[in-house]
Parts: structure tokens; sequence; C-alpha cells
């Protein structure tokens, strides 16, 4: 790459050869940066380590703080109020009724779905928690355990079926005993075709 | 840029210029060592965007259990997805590890539903298969087990969350799941939700 000497001719052909190896540096670059941004878009890398400061998956997290009158004998859904966190990757309002929107289509998307739920008291036989698509009304019972268990875990994949809008959380109990609170997290977690 | 068209200064700007070329191509190499994909040793960034989430996930799904009596092996009839290093065939009831686990963590989660019964309990066990001093080996836990709900509408039954680490070794050679119930002989194990994720490694 450097000049041989002095001479037109040697400083030319290092001029060439700089050139060259350039092209191929910026071809390179440019391939890593597809939107035309000044950040890395890549189509695929791969690092033996990796650190991202912020987590590399969206995280949203809910919770009833307080008591939600349950009907006996139906599926309830819950209305979480208060929510923790929400980078966007769902839509939710505490003043809604419980319903959780997508804002774009998600048929596809796969979340991961975890938290548990306290009830007031061991009344009653069961009692059960499940994640229920909207508008159809595909379901996954997450959890159905017996009444003297007044706190119940659950944690499952959710992948969300091609034309749902959104979802809810909804319980069951089989006599009256309430529900004392309950935390919901959501973790963006894989795509599935 | 030269400092004039001097032969002698475009000689040393011309070096300088391939030094510095040299030094950005020499990086780049190493973030591709030697390819065209990116393929870094180590890399961090504040914010990062994945369009696919990039953490190694698989779900199985099992449907139409038999009935079943003490502990049973669990028989997974669909791979929803698999894009970790987990091998399994479908009909089969034992996973084996595509490569060697290097002290990789895996999360494993779901649930699994039996029938109604009237008495007794359920449960689910995780069984590890390996190698100790150099011998197959099996080791077992308990990862969700609960007494059955009695008056639980028909067609549901129990429904029994699990959630489990599992630290996986070089000696590790693969894993299994196996369901539990004691109560009536009719009681049927119905379905299973297998979510798998890896998390980790030294």
């Amino acid at each position: 790459m450097n000049p041989l000497s002095t001479k037109a001719d040697d400083l030319a052909a290092s001029v060439i050869s700089i050139q060259s190896e350039l092209d191929g540096l910026s071809g390179l670059l440019d391939g890593w940066q597809r939107s035309g941004n000044s950040y890395p878009d890549l189509s695929f890398f791969r690092a033996d380590r990796a650190e991202f400061v912020y987590p590399p998956f969206p995280v949203a997290e809910f919770q009833r703080e307080t008591t939600q009158s349950i009907t006996t004998g139906a599926w309830n859904t819950v209305v979480f109020n208060k929510v923790i966190q929400n980078p966007g990757i769902i839509n939710y309002s505490t003043a809604s009724t419980g319903l959780f929107q997508f804002g774009r289509p998600s048929g596809g998307r796969v979340f991961l779905v975890f938290g548990k739920a306290s009830w007031l008291t061991t009344a009653g036989t069961f009692r059960s928690i499940k994640i229920e698509s909207y508008p159809s009304t595909t379901e996954t019972i997450m959890a159905q355990n017996d009444g003297d268990e007044v706190a119940q875990g659950f944690s499952a994949f959710y992948k969300v079926p091609v034309g749902s809008s959104g979802f809810g959380i909804r319980v069951y109990e089989e006599a009256a005993a309430g529900l004392g609170d309950m935390t919901l997290s959501v973790w963006e977690i894989a795509r599935a075709a | 840029m030269p400092i004039s068209t001097n032969a002698d200064d475009l000689y040393q700007q011309i070096t300088r210029l391939g030094a510095e070329l040299k030094g950005a191509a020499d990086l780049v190499a190493g973030w591709t060592r030697g390819g065209t994909l990116p393929n870094f040793e180590f890399m961090r960034a504040v914010q990062a965007d994945f369009v696919v989430p990039p953490l190694e996930t698989a779900h199985f799904t099992a449907s139409s259990q038999p009935v079943i009596a003490g502990w049973n092996q669990v028989v997974f009839d669909t791979i929803d997805w698999n894009n970790g290093p987990w091998e399994y065939t479908t009909g089969s009831s034992n996973f084996t590890h595509g490569r060697p686990p290097l002290a990789e963590s895996y999360w494993f989660f779901g649930w699994a539903r039996f029938s109604t019964n009237s008495s007794g309990a359920v449960g689910i066990r995780f069984v590890r298969e390996g190698l100790v001093g150099g011998l197959p080996s099996t080791q077992t836990e308990i990862i969700s087990a609960m007494r059955v709900i009695q008056g639980a509408p028909a067609g549901i039954g129990n429904v029994i969350p699990f959630s489990y680490p599992l630290r996986a070794n070089s000696s590790a050679t693969g894993f299994r799941f196996e369901v539990f119930q004691n109560g009536a002989a009719s009681t049927d194990f119905k379905a299973m939700s297998l979510g798998v994720i890896r998390v980790a490694r030294l």
C-alpha cells in the first residue's frame, strides 16, 4: 500500500491500492447500516459476549394492588390498576376493562407471561387463571389449583394467534373469596411462524 | 491533505493515509473474524432493538395423553418451534443436547393438566440424564406437586404450573419430564405446555 518511491507512477499505484481497500471497507460498512442512519442496522450478527446496558428484550409489568370483587362461577377479567413499566410492547390503560391491546398486527409474536395471584380466603374448591385472546376467545388455562392455595403462580408462553388484537387475563373461582392482588409480567421473547 | 504537490509531500501523505486505512481495515477484520458478517468477541450497546428477539427458545405441547398411574414419561406430540440447542423428536420422551452444554443455564416453565379426580395428588418431575464417573446416571427432582381439586369442572381438573431453572454442564446428555397421579385409576394426564429459554452461559 505504501508508495515504492516518490515517482509519479508509484504514487499513483499506491493511491489506486488505497482506493480499492477503502471501497471494500466502505461497502462492508454500508451493508451494516441498511437504514441509512448512523447506527448499525444488521441483518445478522454473532457475538461471544455481549453487554446490553438496557436488556435487549422489552418487558412490561402490571399490578392489581387492591382487592377485586369476583363473580363466582364465571370468568372475570382482571383489571390491573398499576402500570409498573411498559415500553410500548402493548397498549394498556388502568381505566380500561382489563383488555391489553396490540398496536400492530401481532400474529406469531411470542410473549412470556408470568406472575402470581393472591386470593383472600381458602373458600371454595378451586380457582383458575387463564389468558384469553381477543376478539377470538382462544384461551390457555395457566393454573387451576385447589382452593386451599391462597397464592397461585403461573408462567407460560403466549403465542399470539393470527388476527388477535389483544388479550385479557381472566380468573375464575368456584366460591366467593375475592382476588387480593395480582402481578403480571409480559416479556416479548420470541417470534414463531 | 498534502501540504503541496511536491512528490515528497505526496509520498508522506499517501503513506500516512495507508497506515490509517490499514488500522481501520484491521479493526473491521477483527469484528468479522475473516468473514463479512459481524462476529464480535465482545460488544456493548446502550440501546438495542432486535426485530427477532435474540434468545434461543422452544415450545413443546403434549396432548391426547393416556390414562396414567404413578410416574409416567411425557411424550410431546407438537414442536411449536425450536431454535435452541435441544434436540427432540415427537413421539419420544427424551430430549438430547445438540451440543455439549458447557455450563449453560436453561429455564423450563409451563403447565400440565390432569382430569378431574376424587382423591390423591398430581405432580411433575424433571429427570436429568448424564454421566457420573463416566457411567450413565439419572437424577430426578419434583418441580411441582399438589393435591387434586375435588369438584373441579369436568374436562379441566388440575392445571399445575411449573418453573424450573437448570444448570447443565458437559456431563449432561439429555433430560425428560415425567408426570404423576395416585388417585383413581381412570385419571388422565390431559396435556402439557413446555417452554424453554436458554438464559445464560459461563
